[in-house]
């Protein structure tokens, strides 16, 4: 995980409620989106933020995947996004 | 047992190109001969035949180009299709599993037509409304107010869009609101959004109030106002939403493309209620007054558009159940006002008016089989 991605997407993430955990992997493996971090609308505006600060388009598949449920996984997709410059 | 659902059919497109659809789940994929001739195989336990197997992924959401434009979901000219894939058989078999022409377990795929449960739940099928927020949010990111809007009017919000609003239903209320309105009536416009019609009804002389939950589209309302409207925000339908009406001050109600969503609403959680609303329309009608509902036929989202253009069908897959569609039955929606005390004076299926000037000749012949709008005339027994 490259440090600048995932300290981001944990201070975007982070501003819009605490993501629980004691150790890093736990917090990586926060279900923010079933645990109610974000709503269905407060999701599309994680996305558009996330989009907008990393310069990358999510497609439906990048979103449907269950990785994308967690805190890491959304970190993973970003990464791999912007290893593949979409 | 892998197995093709009985819910797929494939039609002829020429060419050795068949398109074949999963009319339940409108999923649809370009097959060749040789796709058709692997389904076979697998359906009769034999060995898969020679390929290669070539598909054309042709799936795509149609209402991308309108509310109201070509609702089939795939590409309907041959010569726009992408250049087909060549696949060998265990690679044509994810294809057909991933667009549901081929099952592995019946009940765990019957589960999957149920709601969505989420924004990000893509394993139900969900109805139109749930299918068509989550490809506004998700994939084009439009935001559904504005998108919705734009469906209907033009950019100004003063006309109506070319397309079916205008040769179906405005064309209709060209006709039908002159011979309607009288000069100096009391006309109350229910769920009137931007109140074109409100303004319409207006400018022939009626005393208009257009009522609608949303202050943004009043706002609209109120910026292009004709002499003789008005408009106030109000929570039509839910019990107490129009109390500050008094009793019996309208010769006419009218309403259009509000009344479905007492019956398929958008939020199941949050139903607005048809009886409360039923009550009040009897008690501010005058006497002699009538209720105008202008809605949706149940034939009005009809999809696949399928056959020659001069000859259109389509596949209908529901009608008292409605697991996909936006209105309700012809019989739910009369329902509410024969129990309300009244009776059905005048009733019309709406289709493609002859005469106005169209660019979209398959729809226009689709909305001259397949009516779109419904217009009933209720007053109080």
């Amino acid at each position: 995980m490259s440090v600048d991605v995932g300290r981001r997407v944990f201070e975007i993430m982070g501003a819009r409620g605490e993501i629980p955990g004691e150790h890093e992997q736990e917090r990586l493996g926060y279900w923010y989106l079933d645990q109610g971090l974000v709503d269905s609308m407060g999701f599309v505006e994680l996305v558009l933020e996330l989009e907008s600060e990393f310069g990358i388009r999510f497609e439906a598949d990048d979103m449907q995947a269950e990785d994308f449920r967690t805190v890491g996984g959304v970190i993973d997709t970003i990464e791999r996004l912007r290893a593949q410059g979409v | 047992m892998p197995h093709v659902p009985r819910d797929v059919v494939a039609l002829p497109e020429g060419r050795g190109r068949w398109v074949a659809l999963n009319v339940f789940a409108r999923t649809c994929l370009g097959v060749s001969p040789e796709v058709i001739a692997l389904l076979e195989a697998i359906e009769a336990g034999e060995p898969a035949p020679a390929g290669p197997f070539r598909v054309w992924d042709i799936q795509r959401f149609s209402n991308e180009d309108g509310l109201l434009a070509d609702p089939s979901r795939f590409v309907r000219d041959p010569g726009l299709w992408p250049e087909a894939e060549e696949l060998d058989a265990e690679a044509a078999l994810a294809r057909l599993r991933k667009h549901l022409m081929l099952v592995d377990d019946e009940d765990a795929y019957r589960a999957r037509f149920a709601p969505k449960e989420s924004l990000l739940d893509f394993e139900h099928v969900g109805n139109f409304h749930q299918q068509l927020g989550q490809h506004l949010l998700l994939v084009t990111r439009d935001k559904p107010g504005p998108w919705w809007l734009a469906q209907k009017f033009s950019d100004d919000l003063r006309s109506i869009r070319p397309g079916a609003y205008d040769f179906v239903q405005r064309a209709f209320l060209d006709r039908y609101l002159p011979e309607r309105i009288e000069r100096g009536a009391d006309v109350l416009d229910l769920g009137c959004g931007i109140g074109f019609y409100a303004n319409a009804m207006a400018a022939l002389g009626a005393n208009v109030l257009g009522v609608d939950p949303n202050p943004a589209y009043l706002e609209t309302a109120a910026g292009a106002a004709t002499a003789g409207a008005r408009f106030e925000v109000m929570d039509v339908g839910r019990p107490g939403g129009l109390d500050a009406l008094p009793d019996a001050s309208f010769d006419l109600i009218f309403m259009t493309d509000a009344l479905l969503f007492y019956f398929v609403p958008v939020d199941p959680a949050s139903a607005p209620d048809a009886d409360v609303l039923v009550a009040d329309i009897r008690r501010l009608l005058r006497p002699g007054g009538a209720f105008v509902s202008l809605e949706p036929h149940p034939a009005f989202f009809q999809l696949p558009w399928l056959g020659d253009v001069d000859r259109p069908f389509t596949i209908s897959t529901e009608y008292l159940n409605r697991r996909f569609s936006i209105t309700g039955s012809l019989g739910e929606t009369i329902a509410p006002f024969l129990r309300g005390g009244f009776a059905l004076r005048r009733f019309e299926e709406i289709a493609a008016q002859p005469g106005y000037g169209v660019d979209d000749e398959r729809g226009f012949r689709f909305a001259s089989e397949f009516p779109l709008w419904q217009l009933m005339e209720l007053t109080k027994d």
